[in-house]
């Protein structure tokens, strides 16, 4: 059974160039127009942290508090199967604080499944064509979803990997303490590389299909999870006592999940090589739509979906594809644009639709 | 000119220099301390003043202890004769050490670390007090050591390093389980928690 999940209202104080925004009665399909630089993209990222603690575009958290100010907040009520909850996100000089209604939680996997969203930035138009970490990324979001503790088991692994390098290059292949990460970096390592297989075996299935559906139904998507570790601890382990001269002077570590990839290949020929600028895109959309799908699947729940200015990306075609994806996606769905008008919902009630206009990060009458 | 005067300003800044206490609160705490007239302050400098030479690290385990008319610095767990003189548990941190304490699970002695393995903060096996806790293993005689450093990645690291460099030795090593809170409904407990828990059940040994 699939809940409904939406937002019903939200709040956003100094955060980026937003002052203060406060949203209200939020639709079905929220429209969030104004032009460049004027905080549409901002309000989508705000939407983003509360709803689960990060960012998808800022390096460094610090990023998303306003210039001038010391601490940023986000609060929005949700509806989760006619229950409406609080949930709060704020972050300081030196701390983040998630609540839920009221409750202070620290368990980012826990607050980060609550809510789901799906983002679709114009940065994901290189999900296929861009760097193998996009994908991993990806992978890390499905895994979240399907097995929570995974989150856990990166953060643990990029530590260890951390520590065991800088153990490696200060005090030498032989250090006493060098067996002790590479246990941790085995045992977080070889659990990562499961759940990132397992989230491949799902989106595998769901994104050929969607690929599928999108492209020229001829033409045929193999997707392929290449683990750059293994799912074996002991081999993991093996692996890395051997591989210490190497990663000492490489100074980085060359194996693991740091260098999982999630290849794509078009009719037999790698997508990320040979695939043409649209095709790139229909499969940068049509891996967002298998995200939705798992995340749907995983949490039983309609992922709300976070659209931002994609359309001024993509030629007409494709944006058609945009819309009927859109119209195929039951849940709440937020998009940014600089040209509402030209934004057609077809085949949407229009009174699922609301219009947002922001100008200088405040609501401005929308016309 | 300046709101406040240096010697108060000086006070607040040395009160923010405290755990948890922001420049908000220091002010809190100094303006109150004012206000409460002198007894106060005079009380708690002179306590203060006297801390570092009536309390020190306890020369035994490393946690904290009274110094005695000897000049001693035993605390009062290296001192009790009911302890199980075999056994002893390892902690970070004096804090660690209070918490088991209060489990009242805890019948032997301890050994407070004061710090975990961090290569990125440059703390090493050097730093660690391996010798004295192989001293004291051998000359104890002690029959078990549990691990009680925290489930971080340090805290992991630290153990398994341990548990490495006391193999040779003639004395059980054991790591404290990490599993469900007591009391709790299984369903309000954490992904993670349970996930280790079960990774960490065992039988009923029968």
């Amino acid at each position: 059974m699939t809940t409904k999940l939406s937002f019903v209202d939200l709040q956003i104080r100094s955060f980026r160039n937003i002052n203060e925004l406060s949203l209200t009665e939020l639709g079905r399909i929220n429209v969030i127009s104004g032009n460049n630089g004027h905080g549409k993209t901002s309000a989508l990222e705000a939407i983003y942290f509360v709803s689960t603690s990060r960012s998808f575009r800022a390096e460094k958290l610090r990023d998303l508090v306003a210039e001038g100010s010391e601490h940023c907040h986000v609060r929005a009520h949700i509806s989760e199967g006619g229950y409406v909850r609080e949930q709060q996100a704020a972050l300081g000089p030196r701390s983040r604080k998630l609540q839920i209604d009221g409750a202070k939680t620290t368990k980012i996997a826990e607050f980060a499944t609550k809510t789901p969203v799906v983002v679709f930035h114009p940065g994901d138009l290189l999900l296929a064509s861009g760097p193998a970490s996009l994908r991993r990324t990806l992978l890390d979001r499905v895994a979240l979803f399907i097995e929570p503790p995974s989150a856990a088991h990166r953060r643990a692994y990029q530590k260890a990997v951390r520590e065991r390098q800088r153990v490696l290059e200060e005090r030498g292949v032989r250090a006493s303490e060098l067996f002790a990460y590479e246990e941790l970096m085995a045992k977080h390592g070889s659990a990562l590389s499961r759940a990132r297989a397992r989230a491949a075996e799902r989106l595998s299935e769901a994104l050929s299909r969607a690929f599928c559906r999108m492209a020229a139904p001829n033409l045929k998507l193999r997707v392929e999870y290449e683990p750059g570790g293994t799912e074996d601890p002991e081999l993991f382990l093996k692996t890395l006592a051997e591989r210490r001269v190497s990663d000492q002077q490489r100074r980085g570590a060359g194996f693991g999940p740091q260098k999982d990839e999630l290849a794509l290949s078009i009719d037999g020929r790698s997508a990320r090589r040979h695939a043409s600028q649209g095709q790139q895109r229909i499969l940068a959309l049509a891996i967002k739509t298998a995200e939705l799908h798992c995340v749907r699947e995983a949490r039983g729940t309609h992922p709300v979906l976070l659209l931002d200015d994609v359309s001024s990306e993509l030629d007409p075609t494709r944006i058609g594809a945009v819309y009927d994806f859109l119209r195929d996606t039951p849940g709440q769905v937020f998009v940014t644009t600089t040209r509402p008008n030209l934004f057609q919902t077809p085949g949407i009630d229009s009174s699922l639709r609301r219009d947002f206009r922001l100008d200088c990060g405040a609501l401005v009458d929308a016309d | 000119m300046a709101l406040l005067p240096d010697s108060l300003r000086h006070v607040i800044s040395l009160l923010a220099k405290l755990p948890g206490v922001g420049e908000k609160t220091a002010q809190r705490y100094a303006l109150f301390l004012i206000a409460q007239g002198g007894e106060l302050c005079s009380a708690l400098g002179s306590e203060l003043s006297a801390l570092p030479s009536n309390i020190q690290p306890c020369t035994v385990c490393k946690g904290i202890a009274e110094v005695d008319a000897d000049g001693e610095a035993i605390c009062d767990i290296c001192r009790d004769p009911k302890r199980d003189p075999k056994l002893i548990c390892i902690v970070a941190r004096v804090q660690d050490m209070i918490a088991v304490e209060r489990s009242g699970a805890m019948r032997g002695r301890y050994i407070v670390l004061g710090k975990l393995l961090s290569p990125l903060d440059g703390i090493g096996p050097a730093q660690l007090p391996i010798d004295t806790l192989i001293a004291r293993i051998t000359e104890e005689s002690i029959r078990e050591v549990i691990v009680a450093t925290p489930p971080s990645v340090d805290g992991e690291a630290t153990a398994l390093f341990l548990a490495r460099e006391l193999e040779p030795l003639s004395v059980t090593v054991s790591r404290i389980a990490s599993g469900v809170p007591h009391g709790g409904d299984l369903e309000f407990a954490d992904q993670i928690t349970l996930g280790r828990a079960l990774d960490g059940r065992r039988d009923f040994g029968r």
